[in-house]
């Protein structure tokens, strides 16, 4: 839909190539004018939600709710940065101007998480002072096949959705039956203190793959000490963050194991978004296809990249082993 | 006699934090008995007491340090303005030193480069506190130190919640919390031994200040009446208390309550004068920090951060002994 959509504005000539090399980077090169376009009418009431609707018609997408960084704003097609930042309509993030909202006159906003009691409550609270259509998606990771389904649905955009939900279930069942993994530590932040707890949306990507997170005991995120990871003894410690990575080569001790081995480090790409959480959302897909094949995806990678994110240029790290 | 009763006060000082020490040092999710963790002491140990030892140690010494450094910048405060509500966070150190942290989180800086920033924030915002209380013409030096304090500490948290409206929900806005609601436990050994240098001279300073705080605190006049550079020795002590505040500030985070605390208990042991109150105030913050430290990793994997934990304790703990002071007068 949203390549149809650049297609008729007929303002784009685009040279594609996908080099992939045998290094840790995918390079999707693209280069073309970029049409200056009004922004859609969908709302996205969370940065999930904007992912998604980003991923199945971008052309549709009214603001985000929170602007990617200028980074990630620099892989994404040009549209992401033409679009104005709107504010969160509930959730993480802070609060959109209901007032401006309903200025834009959006003829639907799009929720994307937990179907619980609490955000269908939000949803007709909204829709009663927005006076506007208001769906609620199941943000679940298994579910991410559906949920496209049903974005495409909404968006008048089924065709296309159906093909990126397809490609959507093929990682996930690849996922499903990847080989038992590591177990492994996730450090958030820049000290590497902050976790998901088993059963976390931070680490579903990681369990659902037969990773055994080491963090028990308590739930979703949290903060640990430093001890306390060394007495959990992870094979592996999983990261977004290069400073965490900086300060683990700075301290021989977050890599020392309790019989004096060395524990591994991995550090998973962070733009143009998270490939497990920040956010939670189709993102993850980038996570789960390179868990199904650590050593062979970088063809589904690439192909989720695009079809994802957009064809702008883009260069998409992959996960490093650090040394 | 006076001499006897400080000694054995002192005595039982050390042997308090050497107790609250040893049970940090022994205790710990890894499970290392203290026998275990005295060989590693001596490089004879185990890979897991060595690693023990390598993760227990920088903790204890930024607690201790902390716990001293916040102690004693608050009793100087309170010395100094004669308001037994003087904290560490009166010219508006803690506030620029929260700003600096979450500023460079922002930027996504590294743990050391949080750490510098933080330590610049404090610092600055103490410098200007003290800069626009130079430029007043207010005929009582103290209550304008105090007004710039306020206005300082509230540009800085004023600073502090934009940082926090402007940081990614998702990545940024967790770290500057937790950081914010401090924690010992993310101190490495060279960021715990960088504290000792600066901790250690606004602490000399303020000890060397001694009985001239006293005099200070009676007012400028007196002061000047008994030929000591009122202004000058003032300057230098806020000063002091300032440096040992932002370091602390800029290893642990936030932590509140102790420097108020602490030097309310060692008053009603040792009395009003600086010379032993500061001491005596530094030995009871480190002994607290060190308690919270240990209560903060009890209850299960997940810290509870020791701001929270500071400001529980702290808060009824600091009504019962103005309480018991109270009926003492």
């Amino acid at each position: 839909m949203a390549s149809n959509q650049f297609g008729r504005a007929g303002m784009m000539t685009t040279r594609r190539s996908a080099l992939i090399g045998a290094g840790s980077a995918i390079t999707l090169a693209a280069c073309g004018s970029t049409p200056q376009r009004a922004a859609g009418t969908v709302v996205a009431a969370g940065q999930p939600a904007a992912l998604l609707i980003w991923a199945v018609a971008r052309d549709q997408l009214a603001g985000w709710p929170r602007k990617p960084s200028t980074r990630a704003l620099a892989a994404l097609p040009a549209l992401a940065a033409n679009l104005p930042e709107l504010g969160a309509l509930g959730g993480v993030g802070q609060p959109a101007n209901l007032e401006a909202i309903a200025a834009l006159g959006p003829r639907l906003v799009i929720d994307y998480g937990d179907t619980d009691p609490e955000n269908h409550a939000l949803g007709d609270r909204m829709k009663t002072r927005l006076n506007v259509d208001w769906h609620l998606i199941n943000g679940s990771l298994t579910q991410i096949p559906a949920a496209i389904r049903e974005a495409g649905e909404l968006l008048d955009a089924s065709r296309s959705a159906a093909g990126l939900a397809d490609e959507a279930a093929a990682v996930l069942d690849r996922w499903r039956r990847a080989p038992a993994g590591s177990s492994f530590y996730y450090a958030r932040g820049v000290d590497g203190l902050e976790t998901g707890f088993r059963g976390s949306l931070a680490t579903e990507v990681f369990e659902g793959a037969g990773w055994t997170n080491v963090a028990g005991e308590s739930r979703d995120i949290g903060r640990v000490t430093r001890e306390q990871v060394a007495a959990w003894d992870p094979e592996v410690l999983v990261t977004l963050s290069p400073a965490f990575v900086t300060a683990v080569r700075q301290d021989p001790v977050w890599r020392t194991r309790r019989d004096g081995r060395r524990r591994r480090l991995l550090l998973l790409p962070d733009h143009p978004f998270g490939w497990i959480d920040r956010p939670p959302s189709v993102n993850r897909l980038l996570a789960c296809a390179w868990l199904a094949e650590p050593g062979g995806a970088q063809m589904t990678i690439a192909g989720l990249t695009r079809r994802l994110y957009g064809m702008a240029p883009v260069e998409v790290a992959l996960p490093q082993w650090i040394r | 006699m006076n001499r006897v009763r400080d000694a054995l006060l002192a005595s039982v000082l050390v042997l308090l934090i050497l107790a609250a020490a040893l049970m940090v040092l022994s205790t710990g999710p890894l499970g290392v008995a203290p026998s275990a963790l005295l060989a590693a002491v001596t490089r004879q140990g185990s890979p897991e007491a060595e690693l023990a030892l390598a993760l227990r140690g920088p903790r204890l010494l930024a607690a201790l340090t902390c716990g001293a450094a916040l102690a004693g910048a608050g009793a100087g405060f309170q010395i100094l303005f004669r308001n037994p509500l003087a904290a560490p966070d009166l010219l508006g150190v803690s506030s620029g030193a929260g700003l600096g942290a979450a500023l460079a989180l922002l930027l996504g800086a590294g743990a050391a480069l949080v750490q510098g920033a933080a330590f610049a924030g404090g610092l600055a915002a103490g410098a200007l506190a003290l800069a626009c209380a130079a430029l007043t013409r207010s005929g009582d030096a103290r209550l304008a130190l105090i007004l710039c304090g306020v206005v300082a500490g509230a540009l800085a948290s004023a600073g502090l919640g934009l940082v926090v409206v402007i940081a990614d929900p998702w990545s940024q806005l967790p770290s500057i919390t937790y950081w914010l609601l401090g924690s010992f436990t993310r101190a490495t050994l060279p960021e715990a031994v960088g504290a000792l240098l600066p901790v250690g001279l606004g602490a000399a300073v303020l000890i060397w200040l001694g009985f001239r705080l006293d005099i200070l605190s009676l007012g400028d006049e007196q002061a000047r009446s008994l030929g000591l550079p009122a202004r000058a020795l003032r300057l230098l002590a806020l000063a002091a208390a300032a440096l040992m505040t932002s370091s602390a500030v800029a290893v642990a985070g936030v932590v509140g309550w102790i420097g108020l605390l602490a030097p309310h208990a060692a008053r009603l042991v040792v009395g009003e004068r600086a010379g032993r109150l500061i001491p005596a105030s530094m030995a009871l913050g480190a002994l607290f920090a060190l308690v919270i430290d240990r209560l903060a990793t009890a209850f299960g994997p997940a810290e509870i951060p020791v701001g929270l934990l500071a400001a529980a304790i702290g808060a009824p703990a600091f009504l019962i002994l103005f309480i018991a002071t109270s009926r003492r007068a």
